[in-house]
């Protein structure tokens, strides 16, 4: 499932008058997406594997190799 | 039904052009209606001035700069065409949270006169073009679309987008709707000038709209998960989403630090690159701006683009397209290839589906983050679906976060080579053309950023421009996407692209 129809999912489980109390005790992750029926594109996420040496690319800044062409 | 305005009335390249670059030939070298001369910007030859105000508020950028240029036009009937479209149409669009009609007509005299005396500053000046009400914008309030900040205090500083197109002379004619915090596709109440049942995509909603309704000449927007690439797609605009880095973001609301862009937004792909050669360039006070070499992004335009090697992707970024969409998009191939453009088939990263978990781990966390503090303050503000995006924040821990920015570590490392085997990648902007306005109501249509959040996610540049009308009259965009910092072959692609099909001459009617 692609990003956009995950959301889409997620939000429509919420329904059009949510509200939001951000003392609550947060959403499960079973609860994120379908109840805990079929997690699907959460499962996959957790089970990728990534090697102990790849670093994290917060605020997305470029290898030099990328600033060819 | 559209009202197409034939590139000839306006431009001297007409279809001889268009069918000559067919054959891989330059349009400069044959017609000389188009020039782009390394060091010097980027000019349109305008044939003559036209006659009404409306067509005076549809020139493109590069036509009314010239015109400008030549003295045949003054900004301060640019800024009065545009005006009484405003007027004349935006009880209906509502594309404007703000009119600055008093000072737009005064910085359009000033330019006038600065004009007179000394010549235009840059091809933006005495050009008007409507802000994204995310950006700051001095003396005027940034609502970002929200009761969340009806009462905030006018913005102190420009944002950098916006000092920069102000010292090129631009004109800032107002502020224009935007989803709210960005946070959405959607950008209620504005409506789309194709079909006004119908929304204009978002979230740079407003800033789209204003331009397919011939209100401004150019505009900003912000893209997180395809903010400016979905509007354009919807509207039947040009919009650019520039390499992460390459736009300062001072000054504009942020929704999620590492996925925010800001961009230029216009009728066509020239006035996107003469926006963003004003606009690029490292920023002192942004830490994510990149210190990379700012080029001539006009440089490309009009240049052959024979032997470069357009990749279509075998799988993901066609899943779910409505049929139609999906002809008008692939129906592009044949176009590319007969002007020498290579077409190869690409597989897609490994990482992409898990990718798209996690650009959305980030999409949901970061929000929650920045906006932790209003939150607490007045938290039921906000409207009910962004609540409820909000709740959908609560379930990721610190290390779902850290796996989600290592997965896009792997997923830009497997991107860099899609990007040595081809130029650019070729895809819909969205699955299907704008949706009505109930609908999103449930699930906020976010269906609408499936591939465009693939490069808010990876970073890299990526334009969408139009690609022909359903048969219901709606528009759809052509999104093309290019390795880190390469905007200028984009550029160069999209722009043979448009001069081919002049698709992005098509008005909507509003009369």
């Amino acid at each position: 499932m692609l990003a956009g129809d995950l959301i889409a999912r997620a939000l429509l489980r919420r329904g059009p008058k949510f509200t939001f109390d951000l003392d609550a005790p947060p959403l499960t992750l079973a609860e994120f997406d379908q109840g805990g029926t079929d997690p699907g594109n959460i499962v996959e996420f957790l089970a990728l594997e990534i090697d102990f040496d790849i670093e994290p690319a917060t605020g997305l800044i470029f290898p030099p190799e990328a600033h060819r062409g | 039904m559209a009202d197409v305005v034939a590139r000839r009335d306006i431009l001297r390249t007409g279809a001889a052009g268009a069918g000559m670059w067919l054959a891989g030939l330059r349009i400069d070298e044959l017609t000389g209606a188009v020039r782009s001369i390394p060091g010097q910007p980027f000019e349109a030859s305008v044939e003559e001035r036209p006659g009404t105000s409306d067509d005076l508020a549809y020139l493109t950028i590069a036509e009314a700069a010239e015109l400008i240029r030549r003295r045949q036009l003054s900004p301060v009937e640019l800024v009065d065409a545009c005006l009484d479209r405003i007027e004349r149409h935006d009880t209906v669009i509502q594309a404007w949270v703000k009119v600055l009609a008093d000072e737009a007509r005064a910085q359009a005299k000033a330019a006038a006169d600065e004009i007179a005396r000394r010549g235009p500053r840059s091809p933006l000046h005495g050009i008007p073009i409507g802000h994204k009400d995310l950006y700051d914008m001095k003396g005027v309030r940034t609502t970002a679309g929200s009761k969340v900040r009806t009462d905030a205090p006018p913005a102190k500083h420009d944002s950098a987008v916006v000092a920069k197109l102000r010292a090129a002379g631009a004109i800032a004619l107002g502020k224009t709707n935007t989803h709210e915090f960005a946070y959405g596709v959607r950008t209620p109440p504005t409506s789309n000038p194709w079909d006004v049942t119908r929304i204009p995509g978002g979230s740079s909603g407003g800033t789209a709209a204003a331009l397919a309704a011939g209100m401004c000449l150019g505009g900003s927007g912000s893209d997180t998960g395809g903010s400016i690439r979905i509007p354009s797609s919807l509207c039947n605009t040009v919009g650019i989403k520039p390499t992460f880095g390459r736009v300062s973001k001072v000054g504009l609301v942020p929704l999620a630090w590492s996925e925010d862009h800001a961009g230029p937004m216009a009728r066509s792909v020239e006035d996107c690159a003469l926006m963003l050669n004003l606009i690029a360039g490292h920023d002192t006070r942004d830490a994510t701006t990149a210190s990379a070499r700012v080029p001539d992004f006009t440089a490309g335009l009009g240049k052959s683009v024979r032997d470069l090697v357009v990749g279509v992707p075998t799988s993901v970024f066609f899943e779910g397209a409505d049929p139609e969409t999906e002809k008008m998009v692939r129906d592009a191939i044949p176009a590319l290839k007969s002007a020498g453009v290579k077409i190869k088939e690409i597989d897609m990263p490994t990482t992409q589906a898990a990718a798209a978990t996690a650009y959305l781990v980030i999409q949901l966390v970061e929000p929650l983050a920045a906006h932790e503090p209003y939150l607490r303050q007045r938290p039921h503000d906000y409207q009910s679906q962004t609540q409820a995006l909000f709740a959908l924040g609560t379930p990721w821990t610190a290390q779902h976060y850290m796996r989600a920015q290592r997965i896009r570590t792997m997923n830009i490392r497997q991107w860099m080579k899609v990007f040595d085997d081809v130029d650019a990648v070729l895809a819909p902007t969205t699955p299907r053309p704008a949706p009505p306005k109930e609908e999103g109501e449930a699930t906020g249509v976010f269906e609408l950023v499936n591939y465009t959040s693939a490069f808010d996610f990876n970073g890299c540049p990526s334009i969408s421009v139009p690609a022909d009308l359903t048969k219901d009259g709606l528009p759809v965009g052509l999104m093309l996407s290019a390795r880190p910092f390469n905007e200028p072959t984009l550029l160069q692609l999209a722009y043979a692209y448009q001069e081919e099909t002049g698709f992005n001459r098509r008005r909507p009617k509003l009369d």
